[in-house]
């Protein structure tokens, strides 16, 4: 230490002191310092050797500056190039790109083939069940998966379920000539049919709507209802209910019958008999006979016949 | 330590690392990473089941957070080392928060750990038992003592850069040693009162 170092110490410290207005003992703080300085140097002065605070300090220091402390600070007073390990900057690590999963062992010709197998399985099974459930209908097991596949498709289709069911029960309320319940079930159909997708038959639909809608704005001499057509879901080839063939209203279907009203009067119904409500065939049966029913039937008389 | 010529180096290396030079930055992370793991087993001690790995993640820590918000660093006429302290001290305040919520039971048998070769198992456990001791006594003193007792003792700073970094004259960087030291040989003494 030079005197030139010293008196700036002791200068510094005088300064602090003077502001702080504390007594510090000058000699013990400088004493201080100069510890101090040899620790950061990595020299342990030997006049501390029995100062068990220093000893503490200076295997906490070499702890931290070496990892493993040394055991006796006389050993390692030494110069302070040995302590430079760590002060000294390490080389920067070059970054190489992680090759070992190259070398890893790879699965065997049989594992591996097994694994494609399964992969192959559930890629067919996954695209077999998205195919099937792009078709699906409301009721079926995969309705719920065909309504994330298509969900446009989905809402037209629950739509049309449920403006017939609108439409049943409007039919069912006029049959009991409970006028405004018909008509408020009419109206509530009619809602749900606007949601109905032209491709999922919103026309026929529309039909129907307007023949139940004709019949209660005239319930005497309106076109006949004759049973919906689309309510006679007969699959080709099955005997319908064609007037010209038999012209007597009780082998004709009533104006408010439907499939499931009077199954005994109607061909069998096929099992998903909504979803056939309504087939080109029986959209195109020729309105005429219904015609000649309507001069021998009265709708009170539909009901009776019913 | 960081001496002016020093000083000048890091900073010029700052500006080019703030401005994205990719070699710089290696450079200055080669630089302040030494200092950042000193500081952190200085502040944590062997924490961690007996070695420094606590320490040296938590230095990690602070090594990617300074590489993080050195384009947000403004050179104010500080040393970069103060900015670098500066996150530090928050990176181990915090170690020391998840310490408290820390769920590891304790276990009957102590880990083995490879004693260096010049000295044996009993060497290495009393010089550990010291360098834990010193490292209880430090956890007493104020911030400001145990900072300057760091920088000054462990990253080897003069007094003038010590107190650079603390924003401190460098006479009360050696008043507050000076008091640090003193209240380190109370606090032993105490100690050894109560185990004789």
């Amino acid at each position: 230490m030079t005197n030139a170092d010293e008196t700036q110490r002791s200068m510094d410290v005088s300064n602090v002191s003077a502001m702080e207005e504390v007594d510090i003992d000058d000699l013990a703080l400088l004493r201080d310092d100069v510890l101090i300085d040899a620790l950061a140097k990595g020299v342990f002065p030997a006049e501390y050797a029995d100062d068990p605070m220093v000893n503490a300090l200076w295997s906490w220091r070499d702890d931290i500056v070496h990892g493993p402390v040394a055991l006796s600070p006389v050993a390692a007073v030494t110069t302070s190039a040995e302590t430079e390990d760590i002060h000294q900057p390490e080389p920067a690590a070059r970054p190489r790109f992680d090759w070992s999963w190259l070398r890893a062992p790879r699965l065997n010709l049989g594992r591996r083939l097994a694994v494609s197998l399964v992969a192959a399985a559930i890629g067919v099974v996954s695209l077999g069940s998205v195919a099937v459930a792009s078709s699906a209908q409301p009721g079926d097991t995969l309705w719920p998966l065909s309504k994330v596949v298509n969900g446009k498709r989905a809402q037209s289709l629950e739509a049309k379920e449920a403006a017939f069911s609108r439409l049943r029960d409007a039919r069912t309320a006029a049959k009991s000539q409970n006028t405004a319940t018909a008509r408020a079930r009419l109206e509530a159909a009619r809602n749900e049919a606007e949601k109905v997708r032209d491709k999922d038959g919103k026309e026929e639909l529309k039909q129907e709507l307007a023949l139940l809608q004709a019949r209660l704005d005239d319930p005497t001499g309106s076109p006949s209802p004759s049973a919906p057509p689309t309510r006679s879901p007969a699959p080709s080839g099955s005997p319908s209910p064609s007037p010209s063939g038999s012209p007597a209203p009780t082998e004709s279907p009533s104006p408010s019958m439907s499939p499931t009203d009077s199954p005994s009067a109607s061909p069998p119904a096929p099992a998903k008999t909504r979803r056939t409500f309504t087939t080109p065939r029986e959209r195109t049966s020729p309105p005429a006979p219904a015609k000649t029913r309507r001069t021998s039937t009265t709708p009170r008389e539909d009901v009776t016949t019913s | 330590m960081y001496h002016e010529s020093n000083e000048r180096d890091m900073s010029a290396l700052v500006s080019r690392a703030v401005l994205g030079d990719q070699s710089a930055k290696g450079e200055l992370i080669g630089q302040i990473r030494p200092t950042v793991v000193r500081y952190c087993r200085a502040r944590l001690g062997r924490s961690g089941g007996g070695s420094f790995t606590t320490a040296d993640d938590v230095a990690q820590e602070v090594c990617m957070a300074v590489m993080k918000a050195l384009p947000r660093y403004e050179d104010t006429g500080r040393p970069f080392t103060a900015f670098v302290f500066g996150i530090a001290a928050h990176k181990v305040a915090d170690a020391h928060r998840s310490a408290t919520r820390n769920m590891m039971q304790p276990y009957e048998d102590v880990p083995d750990i490879a004693a260096p070769a010049d000295r044996g198992p009993e060497a290495q456990a009393l010089a550990w038992d010291s360098s834990q001791r010193m490292q209880t006594l430090l956890s007493a003193l104020p911030e400001t003592h145990r900072n300057v007792i760091i920088l000054r003792v462990v990253e080897g700073l003069s007094a003038e850069d010590a107190g650079r970094t603390l924003s401190m004259s460098a006479g009360a960087v050696r008043v507050t040693q000076h008091r640090a030291l003193t209240r380190l040989r109370q606090l032993l003494s105490k100690t050894a009162e109560v185990t004789a």
